[in-house]
């Protein structure tokens, strides 16, 4: 498998500076925790992780290259992205392969962004920080790829021309689990508000 | 050095040679001596040094030692000794030499005054390694299955200043789209007149006036940069063709051009030469893009549009078995659905459910006796048969009382359907005729027209003499067909250059005119302001597109026939119109004015 692309972006900035990440992802840390306890900091350093984690997911969504994400999830992790839920990493690596690679997903995430009056973003950690919870208010771009097989939208195709694009509000809830490599996704789904 | 030699072939259907690099290192040898043309190559960088820099690309050190003869040092290296050849334009030089040696030289576009400089490196043998790095990156197949492409002109574009040791300028030349829905006429000096359509950002379509037996309008990937309100340099390729390299200054205060070509024509013979022409503009059309946008950054390479190396040429056999095995119109009777070419499809018609009809071509054309069996199925039969046949249809109403139906005939190899266009109003009819194949390709297709008369109950008497008929009334109109919903969504431009042929530009996501392609098209007149445009997509994927545009509405009913891999179609066309404006091209094409 690809490597996930390399943190040089402009999310990445924004992971850096805990302002922000991905689509706006921001950090449910207390920002004045002058000498966090051990335990507090493992935390931080958790939610820090969880928050790489999803940026790379959106990376990998937004370059057009989502397979690269097929190493965040764990194998049994159902993945629901407008489109019926996926089951299993083979059934998932199947579901970008078929429907996003190719361009016959009816519908398509493209892009994300936060948007401007949604609410904080919210992870928590369960179970003795062996699982995870999250929320990350997102806005997510939808494209109706072009399925018509003439000329003029093998062409269009070839430009980037989508049948529709537009900006819909929503959110992601995804769950986590920590294994032997590190936090990896259970579940991820993405739902309009 | 030749002047331009033809074979009385349009370009698509000329198979250029696909020559080894040892070949056109041969081939490119006699440009070591500089370039030939008419026009008295300009001295006003003899004697001159200048070094050149450009933002991510070469330093060029030129020294000019005489109106022909240059030295020039890339990033500081060995000097080298080359023929060029210059033209001023203005304060504008351009510069056109080669590197003995090599098959790579470099145009330049110089600015005395301003000290901006557009460096154009122009070189062969490029394609094919380019190509596949690219496609590796972006994961997708190379856009070649077979040959090299050597002959087809490549270049890097760079945007510099020229040092001279003071600060540098911060302004650059840009990629603009401040020529976009422009035409012009131009009279080059080596008597080449030409019709140039700047109607994209990427690409452009020209007619050669004067090249008899290839009159069809042709498109090549192109670069558009500014170098101030009137004057703006244009770089085009002809790839799919001769892979030909042509840049030119155009000036748009007192419309002239300074050039040259560079290339191999259709013999391998060089071209490379410096023209100068004269121009008038022909028209200006609108854009798309929003306000503010003059497209002067590029989102990524400029793509070039292949058709001729990815089009799938199929065999006698496997159209044989698609026309006769795998063939569907409009979904076998179950509709054509909203998607593709049909998203504003208009209401069908089924009201001549148990109705009949007789059309009556002439000139040859057949006489189609109809009875509608249903919203959907019709029986046919040629005239003075018995055998009826059963077929699926649709029918439009394009105009009111004036319908447009299609279905397929006989199956047989080659296969043909009918398409049918009846005005209730006067007792005229058309009848195009698709048949599968041309004498290129097995899977493209052929239309034949035939105009005359139709008889049906209620439906007085047809006129004796008057008939549907050939026109010229669409030369020099462009106009948008938006297919389904969405911005710019599956939309195209046609421009319906000369009365024999058309060209198609898709908009690309920011409105701006993106890739070309064109084809032969006909077109005829059925009623003041509602015409039958018709067109084949050769060297493409072959479609036949026949389309009633109600200039009244501005909304079209149509059908495509296409055969491929995939079986033999007949589907609707429904798309909604936007009219972009009108090139004046009458009296260069000799039509009455």
């Amino acid at each position: 498998m690809n490597r996930p692309p390399s943190r040089t972006t402009r999310r990445a900035f924004f992971v850096r500076s805990g302002a922000m990440l991905g689509a706006g992802v921001t950090a449910a840390v207390p920002a004045m925790a002058a000498a966090p306890a051990p335990s507090a900091s493992a935390e931080a350093a958790d939610r820090e992780a969880l928050r790489e984690l999803h940026a790379t997911f959106l990376r990998c969504v937004e370059s057009a290259r989502p397979a690269e994400a097929l190493d965040l999830f764990d194998p049994h992790a159902r993945l629901e992205l407008s489109a019926p839920p996926v089951i299993g990493t083979a059934a998932i690596a199947h579901f970008f392969a078929s429907r996003y690679a190719s361009g016959d997903a009816p519908l398509r995430h493209t892009a994300y962004r936060r948007g401007a009056t949604q609410p904080p973003d919210v992870i928590e950690l369960r179970d003795g920080g062996t699982r995870a919870t999250a929320t990350f208010a997102t806005e997510a771009e939808l494209c109706t790829p072009l399925a018509a097989t003439c000329t003029a939208a093998q062409m269009a195709r070839l430009q980037g021309n989508v049948a529709e694009r537009r900006w819909q509000p929503g959110r992601f809830d995804v769950s986590y689990v920590r294994s032997a490599r590190g936090w990896r996704i259970t579940d991820l789904r993405w739902s309009a508000a | 050095m030749l002047k331009r030699t033809y074979r009385p072939l349009q370009m698509h259907r000329i198979a250029y040679t696909d020559l080894t690099e040892a070949q056109m290192t041969q081939a490119l040898r006699p440009a070591a001596a500089g370039p030939g043309g008419k026009p008295t190559p300009s001295a006003s960088l003899a004697g001159k040094r200048l070094k050149i820099v450009t933002d991510g690309g070469p330093t060029l050190d030129y020294t000019f030692r005489s109106a022909k003869e240059l030295e020039l040092s890339e990033n500081g290296g060995k000097a080298v000794k080359a023929n060029y050849g210059a033209l001023d334009s203005r304060s504008l030089v351009l510069v056109t030499h080669m590197l003995p040696g090599t098959q790579r030289g470099y145009k330049l576009v110089v600015d005395t005054h301003s000290r901006l400089v557009t460096v154009f490196e122009v070189y062969f043998s490029g394609y094919a390694a380019a190509e596949r790095a690219a496609a590796a990156e972006a994961k997708r197949a190379p856009q070649f299955k077979n040959g090299q492409r050597n002959r087809e002109a490549q270049r890097k574009v760079y945007f510099g200043y020229v040092d001279d040791g003071s600060p540098a300028p911060t302004a650059r030349h840009t990629y603009t789209n401040r020529l976009e829905g422009k035409g012009i006429y131009w009279q080059q000096d080596d008597g080449v007149e030409l019709l140039e359509f700047y109607v994209s950002i990427i690409y452009s379509n020209f007619i050669e006036l004067t090249r008899f037996g290839g009159e069809m309008t042709v498109c090549a990937p192109t670069d558009y940069v500014m170098i101030d309100d009137h004057q703006f340099v244009y770089s085009r390729i002809e790839c799919e063709f001769s892979g030909t390299y042509t840049l030119q200054i155009i000036d748009l205060f007192d419309l002239t051009q300074k050039g040259v070509r560079l290339g191999l024509n259709e013999k391998d013979e060089l071209e490379y030469t410096l023209y100068t022409g004269r121009g008038e503009i022909t028209g200006q059309i609108a854009s798309f893009e929003v306000f503010g946008n003059n497209a002067e950054t590029r989102p990524g390479p400029r793509r070039v549009y292949r058709p001729i190396e990815t089009f799938e040429t199929m065999t006698d056999e496997e159209v044989r078995d698609q026309v006769l095995n795998h063939a569907h119109a409009f979904g076998d009777g179950k509709g054509s659905g909203a998607t593709g070419m049909g998203g504003y499809k208009s209401e069908l018609i089924t009201k001549f459910k148990g109705r009949r009809l007789t059309v009556k071509m002439e000139s040859g054309g057949p006489t189609i006796e109809y009875e509608f069996t249903g919203d959907r199925s019709l029986k046919w039969r040629y005239g003075g048969q018995s055998n009826w046949r059963e077929a699926w249809y649709e029918m439009y109403e394009p105009d009111e009382d004036l319908f447009f139906f299609a279905h397929f005939l006989d199956a047989e190899f080659p296969r043909s359907c009918a398409m049918v266009a009846f005005d209730m109003k006067n007792g005229l009819a058309t009848v195009v005729k698709g048949t599968t194949g041309t004498p290129f390709r097995n899977n493209e297709t052929t239309p034949h027209y035939y105009f005359g008369t139709f008889e049906a109950e209620g439906v007085p008497p047809p006129p004796t003499y008057l008939r549907h008929g050939w026109t010229t009334d669409l030369v020099g109109e462009a106009v948008t067909w938006n297919y389904a919903p969405g911005n710019p969504g599956l939309t195209s431009m046609h421009l319906y250059a000369t009365p024999h042929t058309y060209s198609w530009i898709i908009f690309q996501p920011d409105g701006s005119g993106g890739m070309q392609w064109s084809s032969p098209g006909w077109y005829s007149k059925l009623r003041d302001g509602v015409y039958i445009m018709a067109w084949v997509e050769e060297a493409c994927n072959g479609t036949l597109g026949v389309i009633c545009y109600n200039q009244k509405i501005m909304h079209d009913a149509g059908f495509g026939y296409h055969v491929g891999p995939n079986g033999l179609s007949l589907s609707v066309i429904g798309a909604r119109a936007r009219h972009a404006g009108r090139f004046e091209l009458r009296k260069h094409l000799g039509l009455a004015t």
